[in-house]
């Protein structure tokens, strides 16, 4: 008799998401499905606002990446008025962007998946968690706070405030750093630094001792897509469109996002509100991507500075080259951020960071553009299309999350495929099987906070709908 | 000199989903009293590294949106804490956040939740007419826990 588990809510990502895995007539895995079940309505609610509202709208879709959107948005509007953002303008934004990797980064890898590495797989799910891990260990959980607060607080020195800051605006920004500001971002560095050290040397130990196990955690070959630079260096804001495969040969390159559409295609799933985007001309479902710092780490060939290009080395030394587990994920965002700390530190060392010539100023000279900006999570397109008043006639967002989909839900099923064999599930299971959608650090905020707050509640459902066995997780 | 101790407002929730979006209204309308001692933080989540505000602070006052509650209800949060709770930006509520403050500094400043009647929570800025009210009604009980 076919089964179902439901895994309903999971914990600790960003979003309420359900997981459908399903059994067949021996016990065994047949296929697994990672549900979104929030509605994202916002590019409907867009349609019919200022084009220049959209920075400050769209940043408040989350509280957790709310630069992402600032700059995709910013960068869509300075194609609608068709202007060259001022070099001071262009650093500004990206100081803010490698702020917001960092602070998003520790978030996802101190408080959200550490508790995995530090406490294990399985371990008590009720104590694995941010509270087990300061009790494990409360001087990381601290640095780890600090981390965070870092990179919010330079965006807050640039934006004046830590999230949904409208200061990123189509032309550039709206104000330079200040004198004080430089000061405090230089005094703040080492410390920085000195964390991200400690986390690296962390995640090193637990992939000696766990790197064999973490090979479940979603190895599967698939495509890699992001921005690289000119040079195909490591790119957050600029230069242009990379495939890559798992062997590390390029796909395509040099791909422009203003047409996104020739290479990129959506499909719709019935299960899903998520779409499933997929490289185009390998059509769906072959067509996978992976994007994200994964991704990220994957297409470029160096980081551009020297600490950064240092562990980079030593990562693809450990992976083989190309890494095709999304359970480096991990220590993607750990290179990440150390790439981000070093580029912050050259950039707020440039005398054009103060420089008040930062934006430049237009009516509307297009009525359309597409604007592409690298989100912590991956890349992420804003695409307008206005009329001659600047009014939004149609908006179209392309998430990051939603291009990790397909390769969510395979992550999923190969970690049910190997964990699960009989009617029987064990606790184990369902910890590394949340711990896989971790990887990706899925953002499916839209969601109201205050409604809808479940336990963890999985089912076992009969092929002919009886729910067999329940479990429930407070 | 402020006659009050020091003092944490956290209004959150999501203010492109309509009355969710009340309790950074009633912080941000704290926020312009501009009272001496009171740091008042609109967000749009309960994140970790508000623990570190809270560790500051001798009281610490929540503000949320709440589709239960019919009128303005202070809830003071006097057992705040727990270890077994999972913690989530989306999932955490001010016990959770209080828990991290103890665990991480070992500060346990007294505690309030004020819940303003919300009903909907669609796409959109507009606020009932209930949650407008309340609001009002929010800051003004804020501000007698402030100066008690």
């Amino acid at each position: 008799m076919a089964k179902t588990v439901v895994i309903d809510p999971v914990t600790r990502i960003e979003g309420h998401a359900k997981i459908s895995i399903y059994l067949d007539d021996a016990g065994e895995v047949s296929d697994a499905q990672f549900h979104v079940v929030e509605y994202r309505g916002f590019e409907k609610f867009c349609e019919g606002r200022p084009m220049w509202e959209m920075a400050g709208i769209t940043a408040r879709i989350c509280g957790i990446c709310p630069v992402s959107h600032l700059l995709a948005s910013a960068k869509t509007g300075d194609k609608i008025q068709a202007v060259q953002v001022p070099i001071a303008g262009e650093k500004l934004r990206r100081m803010m962007n490698l702020a917001q990797f960092t602070q998003s980064h520790a978030l996802s890898f101190f408080h959200l998946s550490s508790p995995d590495f530090l406490l294990g797989w399985d371990s008590d799910p009720a104590t694995r968690n941010v509270f087990g891990l300061m009790a494990a260990d409360p001087d990381l959980a601290r640095a780890g706070i600090r981390l965070r607060q870092f990179g919010q607080t330079v965006i807050e020195l640039l934006g004046a405030r830590k999230i949904h800051a409208a200061w990123a605006v189509p032309g550039g920004v709206r104000s330079p750093l200040s004198e004080e500001g430089r000061t405090w971002i230089r005094e703040r560095l080492p410390e920085s630094r000195a964390t991200l050290d400690i986390a690296m040397n962390l995640f090193k130990r637990f992939l000696d001792e766990f790197g064999a196990e973490a090979e479940v955690f979603g190895t599967f070959p698939s495509l890699f897509m992001g921005l690289v630079g000119k040079n195909g260096e490591w790119e957050h804001y600029g230069g242009h469109i990379r495939f890559t495969d798992s062997n590390g040969n390029i796909v395509a390159d040099g791909l422009s996002e203003d047409n996104y559409r020739d290479y990129l295609g959506e499909a719709v799933e019935p299960w899903s509100y998520l779409k499933f985007p997929y490289y185009k001309p390998m059509g769906y479902p072959d067509g996978i991507y992976r994007v994200g710092p994964l991704a990220r780490v994957n297409i470029c060939s160096h980081f551009g500075t020297p600490d950064a290009d240092k562990e980079l080395r030593e990562f693809r030394d450990r992976v083989g080259g190309v890494a095709t587990s999304s359970f480096m994920y991990h220590y993607a965002r750990l290179l990440e951020i150390l790439a981000c700390l070093e580029k912050i530190e050259e950039l707020v060392n440039d005398p054009d960071i103060t420089s008040k010539r930062c934006r430049a100023e237009a009516g509307i000279n297009n009525l359309e553009g597409v604007g592409v900006s690298e989100a912590p999570r991956g890349t992420l397109f804003h695409h307008y299309q206005v009329d001659e008043n600047g009014i939004l006639k149609k908006v179209n967002l392309i998430i990051a999350t939603g291009q990790n989909n397909l390769g969510m839900n395979k992550t999923v099923t190969q970690i049910a495929k190997h964990y699960i064999h009989s009617n029987e599930i064990p606790e184990g299971m369902l910890n590394r099987v949340e711990a896989g959608i971790r990887c990706y650090d899925p953002c499916l905020s839209c969601s109201t906070h205050a409604a809808g707050q479940m336990p963890l509640h999985v089912q076992l459902v009969a092929g002919d709908g009886t729910v067999v066995d329940e479990v429930y997780r407070d | 000199m402020p006659t009050w101790e020091k003092v944490v407002v956290i209004g959150y929730g999501n203010t492109l989903r309509r009355d969710d979006g009340a309790g950074q209204k009633v912080a941000e309308a704290v926020a312009a009293r501009g009272w001496e001692n009171v740091l008042s933080l609109a967000v749009h989540q309960l994140t970790p590294e508000l623990a570190a505000e809270i560790a500051t602070a001798d009281k610490a006052i929540f503000a949320d949106a709440s589709p239960d509650a019919k009128t303005v209800e202070v809830r003071e949060i006097a057992d705040n804490f727990r270890e077994n709770l999972p913690f989530s930006p989306h999932t955490s509520d001010p016990k959770g956040l209080l828990s991290l403050t103890k665990l991480l500094y070992d500060k346990n400043p007294k505690a309030w939740w004020v819940l303003i009647p919300a009903l909907d929570f669609e796409f959109g800025e507009e606020l009932s007419p209930v949650t407008v009210t309340g609001i009002i009604d929010a800051v003004a009980k804020i501000e007698q826990l402030i100066i008690a």
